[in-house]
Protein backbone atom coordinates (compact mmCIF):
# COMPACT_ATOMS: atom_id res chain seq x y z
CA UNK A 1 0.00 0.00 0.00
CA UNK A 2 2.97 2.49 1.05
CA UNK A 3 4.29 2.28 -2.22
CA UNK A 4 0.91 2.55 -4.05
CA UNK A 5 1.17 6.05 -2.26
CA UNK A 6 4.47 7.01 -3.19
CA UNK A 7 4.29 5.86 -6.63
CA UNK A 8 0.79 8.01 -6.66
CA UNK A 9 2.81 10.98 -5.10
CA UNK A 10 5.76 10.63 -8.06
CA UNK A 11 3.29 10.76 -10.73
CA UNK A 12 1.56 13.49 -9.74
CA UNK A 13 4.75 15.14 -9.09
CA UNK A 14 5.91 14.93 -12.47
CA UNK A 15 2.90 16.01 -14.09
CA UNK A 16 3.10 19.72 -12.20
CA UNK A 17 6.86 19.66 -13.05
CA UNK A 18 6.12 19.04 -16.81
CA UNK A 19 3.20 21.26 -17.12
CA UNK A 20 5.41 24.91 -17.53
CA UNK A 21 6.94 23.22 -20.44
CA UNK A 22 3.63 22.12 -21.83
CA UNK A 23 1.62 25.41 -21.70
CA UNK A 24 4.94 27.03 -24.01
CA UNK A 25 4.36 26.56 -27.47
CA UNK A 26 7.65 27.83 -28.34
CA UNK A 27 9.44 24.88 -26.27
CA UNK A 28 7.74 22.52 -27.20
CA UNK A 29 8.02 23.12 -30.56
CA UNK A 30 11.80 22.44 -30.23
CA UNK A 31 11.40 19.66 -28.02
CA UNK A 32 9.18 18.37 -30.55
CA UNK A 33 12.00 19.03 -33.33
CA UNK A 34 14.68 17.40 -31.40
CA UNK A 35 12.01 13.92 -30.98
CA UNK A 36 12.44 14.00 -35.02
CA UNK A 37 12.96 10.24 -35.97
CA UNK A 38 15.17 10.89 -38.78
CA UNK A 39 15.96 7.43 -40.34
CA UNK A 40 14.29 4.46 -40.65
CA UNK A 41 14.21 1.71 -37.81
CA UNK A 42 16.32 -1.60 -38.60
CA UNK A 43 18.80 -1.33 -41.00
CA UNK A 44 18.84 -4.20 -42.90
CA UNK A 45 21.63 -5.88 -45.30
CA UNK A 46 19.28 -8.09 -47.37
CA UNK A 47 20.96 -7.33 -51.21
CA UNK A 48 17.02 -7.80 -52.93
CA UNK A 49 18.93 -6.66 -56.02
CA UNK A 50 21.29 -8.82 -56.01
CA UNK A 51 19.06 -12.07 -55.23
CA UNK A 52 16.65 -11.22 -58.15
CA UNK A 53 19.67 -10.62 -60.52
CA UNK A 54 20.38 -14.43 -59.53
CA UNK A 55 16.82 -16.15 -59.66
CA UNK A 56 15.45 -13.55 -62.35
CA UNK A 57 16.48 -15.65 -66.09
CA UNK A 58 17.54 -18.86 -64.06
CA UNK A 59 14.20 -19.32 -61.97
CA UNK A 60 11.75 -16.68 -62.17
CA UNK A 61 11.28 -16.63 -66.31
CA UNK A 62 11.54 -20.51 -66.71
CA UNK A 63 8.81 -21.35 -63.99
CA UNK A 64 6.57 -18.54 -65.69
CA UNK A 65 6.55 -19.36 -68.92
CA UNK A 66 6.14 -23.40 -67.57
CA UNK A 67 3.16 -22.51 -65.44
CA UNK A 68 1.67 -19.42 -67.57
CA UNK A 69 -2.11 -20.18 -68.38
CA UNK A 70 -4.11 -19.21 -71.44
CA UNK A 71 -5.31 -15.48 -69.95
CA UNK A 72 -8.51 -15.48 -72.16
CA UNK A 73 -9.23 -19.35 -70.72
CA UNK A 74 -8.36 -17.86 -67.07
CA UNK A 75 -10.79 -15.17 -67.19
CA UNK A 76 -13.46 -17.05 -68.42
CA UNK A 77 -13.02 -20.48 -65.93
CA UNK A 78 -12.84 -17.25 -63.07
CA UNK A 79 -16.30 -16.01 -64.06
CA UNK A 80 -17.68 -19.34 -64.22
CA UNK A 81 -15.88 -20.83 -60.76
CA UNK A 82 -13.45 -18.36 -59.57
CA UNK A 83 -12.37 -20.89 -56.52
CA UNK A 84 -12.05 -23.85 -58.60
CA UNK A 85 -10.16 -21.46 -61.54
CA UNK A 86 -7.76 -20.85 -58.18
CA UNK A 87 -7.19 -24.05 -57.39
CA UNK A 88 -6.92 -25.51 -60.84
CA UNK A 89 -4.06 -22.48 -62.06
CA UNK A 90 -3.39 -20.48 -59.54
CA UNK A 91 -0.79 -20.93 -56.39
CA UNK A 92 -0.66 -19.19 -52.77
CA UNK A 93 1.53 -19.83 -49.93
CA UNK A 94 -1.10 -19.69 -47.28
CA UNK A 95 -4.63 -20.75 -48.17
CA UNK A 96 -6.60 -18.74 -45.80
CA UNK A 97 -7.51 -15.10 -46.49
CA UNK A 98 -5.19 -14.82 -49.32
CA UNK A 99 -5.93 -14.97 -52.86
CA UNK A 100 -4.20 -16.99 -55.40
CA UNK A 101 -1.89 -15.94 -57.78
CA UNK A 102 -1.42 -16.84 -61.33
CA UNK A 103 1.28 -16.93 -64.52
CA UNK A 104 -0.91 -15.50 -67.67
CA UNK A 105 0.28 -15.62 -71.40
CA UNK A 106 -1.57 -14.23 -74.32
CA UNK A 107 -1.65 -11.61 -76.93
CA UNK A 108 -3.15 -8.69 -76.49
CA UNK A 109 -4.00 -4.63 -78.07
CA UNK A 110 -3.78 -1.68 -76.05
CA UNK A 111 -7.01 0.12 -76.09
CA UNK A 112 -6.20 2.74 -73.42
CA UNK A 113 -3.31 3.91 -71.82
CA UNK A 114 -2.43 6.30 -68.57
CA UNK A 115 1.56 6.80 -68.55
CA UNK A 116 1.58 10.07 -66.25
CA UNK A 117 0.40 7.72 -63.57
CA UNK A 118 3.84 7.19 -61.00
CA UNK A 119 1.46 3.85 -61.03
CA UNK A 120 1.64 3.61 -65.29
CA UNK A 121 -1.30 0.92 -66.79
CA UNK A 122 -2.66 0.13 -69.84
CA UNK A 123 -6.27 -1.17 -70.62
CA UNK A 124 -5.99 -3.88 -73.28
CA UNK A 125 -8.12 -6.72 -74.90
CA UNK A 126 -6.67 -9.83 -74.33
CA UNK A 127 -7.28 -12.03 -77.97
CA UNK A 128 -9.78 -13.13 -79.19
CA UNK A 129 -10.58 -9.16 -79.48
CA UNK A 130 -13.75 -8.23 -79.07
CA UNK A 131 -12.80 -4.16 -78.76
CA UNK A 132 -13.25 -4.36 -74.55
CA UNK A 133 -10.78 -4.10 -72.17
CA UNK A 134 -10.13 -7.23 -70.10
CA UNK A 135 -7.41 -6.64 -67.71
CA UNK A 136 -4.92 -3.74 -66.83
CA UNK A 137 -1.92 -4.10 -67.76
CA UNK A 138 0.37 -2.70 -65.02
CA UNK A 139 4.08 -0.61 -66.47
CA UNK A 140 5.02 0.71 -62.98
CA UNK A 141 7.78 2.25 -61.88
CA UNK A 142 5.02 1.73 -58.99
CA UNK A 143 2.69 -1.54 -59.01
CA UNK A 144 -0.41 -2.09 -57.14
CA UNK A 145 0.82 -5.62 -56.18
CA UNK A 146 3.27 -8.39 -55.35
CA UNK A 147 1.99 -10.91 -57.80
CA UNK A 148 5.33 -11.90 -59.10
CA UNK A 149 6.92 -12.40 -55.34
CA UNK A 150 3.64 -14.55 -54.38
CA UNK A 151 3.07 -16.63 -57.82
CA UNK A 152 7.06 -18.23 -56.92
CA UNK A 153 6.53 -21.44 -55.01
CA UNK A 154 10.33 -21.91 -54.64
CA UNK A 155 10.16 -18.29 -52.87
CA UNK A 156 9.05 -19.07 -49.05
CA UNK A 157 8.95 -16.34 -46.11
CA UNK A 158 10.27 -18.60 -44.01
CA UNK A 159 13.81 -17.79 -45.35
CA UNK A 160 13.55 -14.32 -45.10
CA UNK A 161 14.43 -12.60 -41.51
CA UNK A 162 10.89 -10.10 -41.73
CA UNK A 163 8.47 -8.48 -43.80
CA UNK A 164 10.59 -5.60 -44.46
CA UNK A 165 13.05 -7.90 -46.28
CA UNK A 166 10.55 -9.53 -47.72
CA UNK A 167 8.55 -6.82 -49.39
CA UNK A 168 11.97 -5.30 -50.54
CA UNK A 169 12.18 -8.83 -52.30
CA UNK A 170 8.93 -8.00 -54.10
CA UNK A 171 9.33 -4.57 -54.44
CA UNK A 172 12.52 -5.69 -56.64
CA UNK A 173 10.83 -8.14 -58.40
CA UNK A 174 8.68 -5.35 -60.20
CA UNK A 175 11.39 -3.06 -60.19
CA UNK A 176 13.44 -5.79 -62.74
CA UNK A 177 9.83 -5.66 -64.56
CA UNK A 178 9.73 -2.24 -65.02
CA UNK A 179 13.67 -1.58 -66.30
CA UNK A 180 13.81 -4.95 -67.99
CA UNK A 181 10.77 -5.69 -69.14
CA UNK A 182 8.89 -2.51 -69.64
CA UNK A 183 11.11 0.41 -70.42
CA UNK A 184 12.65 -1.79 -73.19
CA UNK A 185 9.25 -1.96 -74.99
CA UNK A 186 8.81 1.57 -75.21
CA UNK A 187 5.33 1.89 -73.87
CA UNK A 188 6.20 4.22 -71.19
CA UNK A 189 6.47 6.94 -74.18
CA UNK A 190 3.46 7.13 -75.50
CA UNK A 191 1.29 4.47 -73.91
CA UNK A 192 1.08 2.60 -76.99
CA UNK A 193 -2.21 2.58 -78.00
CA UNK A 194 -3.19 0.14 -80.60
CA UNK A 195 -0.07 -1.78 -80.34
CA UNK A 196 -0.70 -5.28 -79.71
CA UNK A 197 2.04 -6.93 -78.25
CA UNK A 198 2.54 -11.40 -77.06
CA UNK A 199 3.16 -11.20 -73.07
CA UNK A 200 3.56 -13.60 -70.46
CA UNK A 201 2.91 -12.20 -66.73
CA UNK A 202 2.05 -12.69 -63.31
CA UNK A 203 -1.32 -11.44 -61.87
CA UNK A 204 -3.28 -11.48 -58.37
CA UNK A 205 -7.08 -12.86 -57.75
CA UNK A 206 -9.75 -10.03 -57.85
CA UNK A 207 -12.51 -8.66 -59.81
CA UNK A 208 -10.34 -7.31 -62.22
CA UNK A 209 -7.02 -8.31 -63.04
CA UNK A 210 -3.98 -6.44 -63.02
CA UNK A 211 -0.73 -8.05 -65.06
CA UNK A 212 2.55 -7.49 -64.08
CA UNK A 213 4.35 -8.29 -67.29
CA UNK A 214 7.52 -10.40 -67.68
CA UNK A 215 7.46 -10.77 -71.09
CA UNK A 216 6.42 -8.41 -73.82
CA UNK A 217 6.86 -9.25 -77.59
CA UNK A 218 5.84 -6.43 -80.18
CA UNK A 219 3.03 -8.64 -82.61
CA UNK A 220 3.57 -7.69 -86.75
CA UNK A 221 6.34 -4.61 -86.17
CA UNK B 1 9.32 -7.32 -6.82
CA UNK B 2 8.49 -8.20 -10.15
CA UNK B 3 9.47 -11.73 -9.50
CA UNK B 4 7.91 -11.87 -6.44
CA UNK B 5 4.55 -10.78 -8.13
CA UNK B 6 5.01 -13.25 -10.98
CA UNK B 7 5.68 -16.14 -8.52
CA UNK B 8 2.74 -15.29 -6.82
CA UNK B 9 0.79 -15.73 -9.94
CA UNK B 10 2.15 -18.65 -10.41
CA UNK B 11 1.03 -19.84 -7.06
CA UNK B 12 -2.46 -18.33 -7.41
CA UNK B 13 -3.30 -20.13 -10.61
CA UNK B 14 -2.07 -23.37 -9.46
CA UNK B 15 -4.31 -23.51 -6.39
CA UNK B 16 -7.23 -21.61 -8.23
CA UNK B 17 -7.34 -25.09 -9.93
CA UNK B 18 -8.26 -22.52 -13.34
CA UNK B 19 -7.38 -26.03 -15.33
CA UNK B 20 -9.57 -29.22 -14.77
CA UNK B 21 -7.63 -32.86 -14.66
CA UNK B 22 -6.89 -33.87 -18.45
CA UNK B 23 -7.94 -30.84 -19.67
CA UNK B 24 -5.11 -29.21 -21.38
CA UNK B 25 -4.27 -25.58 -21.60
CA UNK B 26 -3.44 -22.98 -23.84
CA UNK B 27 -1.85 -19.89 -22.91
CA UNK B 28 -2.73 -16.69 -24.73
CA UNK B 29 0.06 -13.39 -23.92
CA UNK B 30 -0.57 -10.54 -25.90
CA UNK B 31 -0.17 -6.43 -25.50
CA UNK B 32 -2.57 -4.35 -23.18
CA UNK B 33 -5.95 -5.40 -23.72
CA UNK B 34 -6.24 -1.47 -23.65
CA UNK B 35 -5.86 -1.45 -27.58
CA UNK B 36 -8.84 -2.79 -28.62
CA UNK B 37 -6.96 -4.93 -30.90
CA UNK B 38 -5.06 -7.01 -28.52
CA UNK B 39 -8.43 -7.52 -27.24
CA UNK B 40 -9.71 -9.28 -29.72
CA UNK B 41 -6.93 -11.38 -30.34
CA UNK B 42 -6.69 -12.72 -26.59
CA UNK B 43 -10.91 -13.15 -26.36
CA UNK B 44 -10.72 -14.55 -29.75
CA UNK B 45 -7.98 -17.03 -29.03
CA UNK B 46 -9.27 -17.81 -25.65
CA UNK B 47 -13.03 -18.65 -27.25
CA UNK B 48 -11.48 -20.71 -29.54
CA UNK B 49 -9.70 -22.54 -27.79
CA UNK B 50 -12.40 -23.50 -25.31
CA UNK B 51 -14.45 -24.34 -28.43
CA UNK B 52 -11.58 -26.90 -29.44
CA UNK B 53 -12.14 -28.32 -25.85
CA UNK B 54 -8.93 -26.43 -24.15
CA UNK B 55 -8.45 -24.66 -20.83
CA UNK B 56 -7.34 -20.98 -21.32
CA UNK B 57 -5.52 -18.42 -19.54
CA UNK B 58 -4.72 -14.67 -20.98
CA UNK B 59 -2.48 -12.57 -20.19
CA UNK B 60 -0.70 -9.01 -21.07
CA UNK B 61 2.88 -8.47 -21.34
CA UNK B 62 2.37 -4.79 -22.00
CA UNK B 63 5.65 -4.98 -24.15
CA UNK B 64 7.85 -5.51 -21.48
CA UNK B 65 10.15 -8.41 -22.23
CA UNK B 66 10.76 -9.65 -18.87
CA UNK B 67 6.88 -9.03 -18.01
CA UNK B 68 6.49 -11.36 -21.02
CA UNK B 69 9.77 -13.96 -20.06
CA UNK B 70 7.77 -14.44 -16.78
CA UNK B 71 4.13 -15.05 -18.30
CA UNK B 72 6.05 -17.90 -20.11
CA UNK B 73 7.44 -19.27 -17.18
CA UNK B 74 4.23 -19.85 -15.72
CA UNK B 75 3.05 -21.23 -18.63
CA UNK B 76 5.87 -23.35 -18.46
CA UNK B 77 4.98 -24.03 -15.08
CA UNK B 78 1.24 -24.86 -15.24
CA UNK B 79 2.38 -27.65 -17.98
CA UNK B 80 0.81 -25.83 -20.83
CA UNK B 81 0.06 -27.61 -24.08
CA UNK B 82 0.71 -24.22 -26.30
CA UNK B 83 1.21 -20.59 -26.02
CA UNK B 84 -0.24 -18.05 -28.55
CA UNK B 85 1.68 -15.15 -28.46
CA UNK B 86 1.80 -11.65 -29.91
CA UNK B 87 5.38 -11.09 -28.73
CA UNK B 88 6.73 -7.91 -26.91
CA UNK B 89 9.62 -7.02 -29.47
CA UNK B 90 11.60 -9.31 -32.79
CA UNK B 91 14.73 -9.57 -30.70
CA UNK B 92 14.03 -9.86 -27.16
CA UNK B 93 11.02 -12.66 -27.96
CA UNK B 94 13.46 -15.02 -29.24
CA UNK B 95 15.06 -16.43 -26.70
CA UNK B 96 11.92 -16.52 -24.35
CA UNK B 97 10.27 -18.91 -26.74
CA UNK B 98 13.44 -20.71 -27.00
CA UNK B 99 12.70 -21.42 -23.45
CA UNK B 100 9.22 -22.84 -24.42
CA UNK B 101 10.36 -24.99 -27.03
CA UNK B 102 13.24 -26.38 -24.63
CA UNK B 103 10.40 -27.21 -21.99
CA UNK B 104 8.14 -28.99 -24.46
CA UNK B 105 6.07 -25.85 -24.90
CA UNK B 106 5.00 -25.06 -28.47
CA UNK B 107 4.70 -21.13 -29.38
CA UNK B 108 2.35 -19.72 -31.98
CA UNK B 109 3.21 -16.18 -32.50
CA UNK B 110 0.26 -14.07 -34.07
CA UNK B 111 0.49 -10.54 -35.21
CA UNK B 112 3.97 -9.82 -34.88
CA UNK B 113 7.03 -11.97 -36.49
CA UNK B 114 10.39 -12.27 -34.41
CA UNK B 115 13.71 -12.01 -36.07
CA UNK B 116 14.28 -15.84 -36.21
CA UNK B 117 12.65 -18.83 -37.92
CA UNK B 118 12.74 -22.40 -36.13
CA UNK B 119 11.74 -21.51 -32.72
CA UNK B 120 8.21 -20.86 -32.79
CA UNK B 121 6.13 -23.19 -34.68
CA UNK B 122 3.54 -20.86 -36.34
CA UNK B 123 4.61 -17.26 -37.25
CA UNK B 124 0.99 -15.83 -38.27
CA UNK B 125 1.59 -12.60 -39.50
CA UNK B 126 -1.16 -9.82 -41.16
CA UNK B 127 0.85 -8.87 -44.30
CA UNK B 128 1.33 -5.22 -42.46
CA UNK B 129 3.33 -4.26 -45.70
CA UNK B 130 0.88 -4.80 -48.41
CA UNK B 131 -1.99 -3.27 -46.25
CA UNK B 132 -0.29 -0.14 -45.76
CA UNK B 133 0.39 -0.01 -48.94
CA UNK B 134 -3.07 -0.01 -49.82
CA UNK B 135 -3.80 2.78 -47.61
CA UNK B 136 -0.96 4.94 -48.85
CA UNK B 137 -2.37 4.26 -52.13
CA UNK B 138 -5.45 5.43 -50.57
CA UNK B 139 -3.99 8.76 -48.79
CA UNK B 140 -2.21 9.53 -52.13
CA UNK B 141 -5.31 9.99 -53.98
CA UNK B 142 -7.04 11.65 -51.68
CA UNK B 143 -4.26 14.19 -50.89
CA UNK B 144 -4.33 14.23 -55.14
CA UNK B 145 -0.61 13.43 -54.79
CA UNK B 146 0.84 16.77 -53.81
CA UNK B 147 0.92 18.98 -50.00
CA UNK B 148 2.47 18.82 -46.37
CA UNK B 149 1.92 15.69 -44.49
CA UNK B 150 2.87 14.45 -41.04
CA UNK B 151 4.06 10.70 -40.07
CA UNK B 152 3.12 9.58 -36.58
CA UNK B 153 5.04 6.06 -36.18
CA UNK B 154 4.60 3.21 -33.53
CA UNK B 155 7.23 2.22 -31.37
CA UNK B 156 10.50 1.44 -32.56
CA UNK B 157 11.22 -1.61 -30.98
CA UNK B 158 7.96 -3.16 -32.63
CA UNK B 159 8.93 -4.75 -36.56
CA UNK B 160 5.76 -3.69 -37.67
CA UNK B 161 6.27 0.17 -36.78
CA UNK B 162 9.51 -0.44 -38.96
CA UNK B 163 7.21 -2.29 -41.39
CA UNK B 164 4.55 0.31 -41.56
CA UNK B 165 6.68 3.56 -42.22
CA UNK B 166 8.47 1.78 -44.83
CA UNK B 167 5.59 0.24 -46.54
CA UNK B 168 4.07 4.06 -46.58
CA UNK B 169 7.11 5.55 -47.62
CA UNK B 170 7.44 3.21 -50.82
CA UNK B 171 4.55 4.35 -52.20
CA UNK B 172 4.53 7.89 -51.13
CA UNK B 173 8.09 8.96 -51.73
CA UNK B 174 7.42 8.10 -55.23
CA UNK B 175 4.87 11.44 -55.77
CA UNK B 176 7.36 13.91 -55.90
CA UNK B 177 4.78 16.95 -54.80
CA UNK B 178 3.77 15.01 -51.55
CA UNK B 179 6.26 17.17 -48.87
CA UNK B 180 6.57 15.50 -45.63
CA UNK B 181 7.46 18.02 -42.44
CA UNK B 182 7.03 16.00 -39.14
CA UNK B 183 7.80 12.60 -39.09
CA UNK B 184 7.36 11.51 -35.07
CA UNK B 185 6.75 8.28 -33.03
CA UNK B 186 3.92 8.54 -30.65
CA UNK B 187 4.55 4.92 -29.69
CA UNK B 188 1.03 3.97 -30.59
CA UNK B 189 -0.34 5.48 -27.99
CA UNK B 190 -3.69 7.87 -28.64
CA UNK B 191 -2.89 10.39 -25.76
CA UNK B 192 1.11 11.01 -26.85
CA UNK B 193 -0.25 11.41 -30.43
CA UNK B 194 -2.87 13.80 -29.35
CA UNK B 195 -0.32 15.79 -27.93
CA UNK B 196 2.35 15.51 -30.39
CA UNK B 197 -0.15 16.52 -33.01
CA UNK B 198 -0.65 19.59 -31.03
CA UNK B 199 2.62 20.51 -31.10
CA UNK B 200 3.45 19.53 -34.74
CA UNK B 201 0.22 21.83 -35.98
CA UNK B 202 1.86 24.57 -33.98
CA UNK B 203 5.46 24.68 -36.04
CA UNK B 204 3.15 23.38 -39.28
CA UNK B 205 -0.63 25.03 -39.36
CA UNK B 206 -0.51 24.15 -43.18
CA UNK B 207 -0.53 20.33 -43.48
CA UNK B 208 -3.34 18.47 -45.46
CA UNK B 209 -2.43 14.88 -44.54
CA UNK B 210 -1.35 12.43 -41.51
CA UNK B 211 -0.68 9.09 -41.77
CA UNK B 212 -0.40 6.75 -38.49
CA UNK B 213 1.34 3.62 -38.10
CA UNK B 214 -2.20 2.52 -35.95
CA UNK B 215 -5.47 3.35 -35.18
CA UNK B 216 -5.33 4.34 -31.80
CA UNK B 217 -2.70 7.26 -32.67
CA UNK B 218 -4.87 8.63 -35.91
CA UNK B 219 -8.10 8.80 -33.14
CA UNK B 220 -5.28 10.66 -31.43
CA UNK B 221 -4.48 12.73 -34.25
CA UNK B 222 -7.12 13.55 -35.38
CA UNK B 223 -8.85 14.46 -31.93
CA UNK B 224 -5.92 16.86 -31.46
CA UNK B 225 -7.13 18.43 -35.71
CA UNK B 226 -10.35 18.80 -34.53
CA UNK B 227 -9.71 20.54 -30.96
CA UNK B 228 -7.27 22.81 -33.39
CA UNK B 229 -10.49 23.35 -35.90
CA UNK B 230 -8.86 21.35 -38.52
CA UNK B 231 -11.10 18.59 -38.85
CA UNK B 232 -10.80 18.52 -42.90
CA UNK B 233 -7.19 17.16 -42.33
CA UNK B 234 -7.14 13.63 -44.04
CA UNK B 235 -5.85 11.50 -41.61
CA UNK B 236 -4.97 7.70 -42.30
CA UNK B 237 -4.71 4.86 -39.97
CA UNK B 238 -4.14 1.07 -39.77
CA UNK B 239 -5.46 -1.96 -37.76
CA UNK B 240 -9.07 -1.79 -38.35
CA UNK B 241 -10.72 -0.72 -35.08
CA UNK B 242 -14.21 0.15 -34.78
CA UNK B 243 -13.40 3.68 -33.24
CA UNK B 244 -11.58 3.98 -36.02
CA UNK B 245 -14.65 2.59 -37.77
CA UNK B 246 -17.24 4.81 -36.54
CA UNK B 247 -14.99 7.96 -37.30
CA UNK B 248 -15.05 6.87 -41.06
CA UNK B 249 -18.64 6.79 -40.99
CA UNK B 250 -18.58 10.26 -39.67
CA UNK B 251 -16.10 11.50 -42.25
CA UNK B 252 -13.92 12.21 -40.27
CA UNK B 253 -10.75 9.96 -40.57
CA UNK B 254 -10.49 8.46 -44.19
CA UNK B 255 -9.06 5.22 -44.20
CA UNK B 256 -7.36 2.35 -42.19
CA UNK B 257 -6.02 -1.20 -43.34
CA UNK B 258 -8.16 -4.05 -41.86
CA UNK B 259 -5.38 -6.51 -39.87
CA UNK B 260 -7.58 -9.54 -39.90
CA UNK B 261 -6.34 -10.17 -35.87
CA UNK B 262 -10.25 -12.38 -34.93
CA UNK B 263 -9.23 -14.47 -37.87
CA UNK B 264 -5.38 -14.61 -36.98
CA UNK B 265 -6.09 -15.74 -33.11
CA UNK B 266 -8.31 -18.27 -34.31
CA UNK B 267 -6.07 -19.92 -36.79
CA UNK B 268 -3.18 -20.10 -34.35
CA UNK B 269 -5.22 -21.87 -31.75
CA UNK B 270 -6.52 -24.43 -35.00
CA UNK B 271 -2.98 -25.01 -36.04
CA UNK B 272 -2.01 -25.56 -32.04
CA UNK B 273 -4.54 -27.82 -32.07
CA UNK B 274 -3.33 -29.81 -35.44
CA UNK B 275 -0.08 -29.94 -33.97
CA UNK B 276 -0.71 -31.01 -29.98
CA UNK B 277 -2.86 -33.77 -31.46
CA UNK B 278 -0.57 -34.71 -34.65
CA UNK B 279 3.28 -33.21 -34.08
CA UNK B 280 2.80 -30.66 -37.22
CA UNK B 281 0.49 -27.77 -38.43
CA UNK B 282 1.10 -29.53 -41.93
CA UNK B 283 1.78 -25.42 -42.88
CA UNK B 284 5.33 -23.23 -43.27
CA UNK B 285 5.87 -21.64 -40.07
CA UNK B 286 5.76 -18.27 -41.42
CA UNK B 287 2.80 -17.04 -43.43
CA UNK B 288 1.33 -14.02 -44.37
CA UNK B 289 -2.23 -12.71 -44.31
CA UNK B 290 -3.63 -9.89 -46.39
CA UNK B 291 -4.89 -7.01 -45.19
CA UNK B 292 -8.37 -4.60 -46.35
CA UNK B 293 -8.72 -1.60 -46.90
CA UNK B 294 -11.21 0.21 -45.30
CA UNK B 295 -13.00 3.13 -46.52
CA UNK B 296 -16.46 4.81 -46.24
CA UNK B 297 -17.31 2.59 -48.62
CA UNK B 298 -17.15 -0.94 -46.64
CA UNK B 299 -16.77 0.71 -43.26
CA UNK B 300 -20.11 -0.37 -42.14
CA UNK B 301 -19.37 -3.99 -42.76
CA UNK B 302 -16.49 -4.07 -40.13
CA UNK B 303 -16.55 -5.07 -36.57
CA UNK B 304 -14.25 -6.02 -34.11
CA UNK B 305 -11.87 -6.70 -36.81
CA UNK B 306 -13.51 -9.01 -39.29
CA UNK B 307 -14.91 -8.14 -41.51
CA UNK B 308 -19.45 -9.16 -41.59
CA UNK B 309 -20.54 -10.61 -44.66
Amino acid sequence: MRWVIAVIVFVVFLALSATPVKQDPARRAAASASDEIKVFFAADTFDAEGYVDNIWDARVIPYVKARAVDLSQLLADLRADPEAAGERYGYRAVAEQNPYNFAVKGRMKILSANVKSRNGRVEADIAPYDGEADVTVQLGPIFKDTSIRDLLDFVSFDDFKNQVEFAKLATQLNTHAHTGVVVPSGLLEDGGVGREFDFIGATTQSSRLSIVPLRLVPVGE
Amino acid sequence: MRKAIAMLLVTCFALAGVVQAGEKLIVVITPSHSNPFFKTEADVAVARSKELGYAAQAYSHDDDGSKQSNFIDTAIANKAAAIVLDNAGADVTIAAVQKAKDAGVPTFLIDREINATGVAVSQIVANNYQGVQLVAEFFVEQMEEEGEYVELTGRESDTNAGVRSRSFHDVIDQYPDMKMVARQSANWSQPEAFSKMESILQANPNIKGVICGNDTMAMGAMAALKAAGKGNVIVVGFDGSNDVRDSILAGEIKATGLQPAARIAAMAVEQADQYIKTGSTGLAEKQLVDCVLITKDNAAKLDNFAMQD
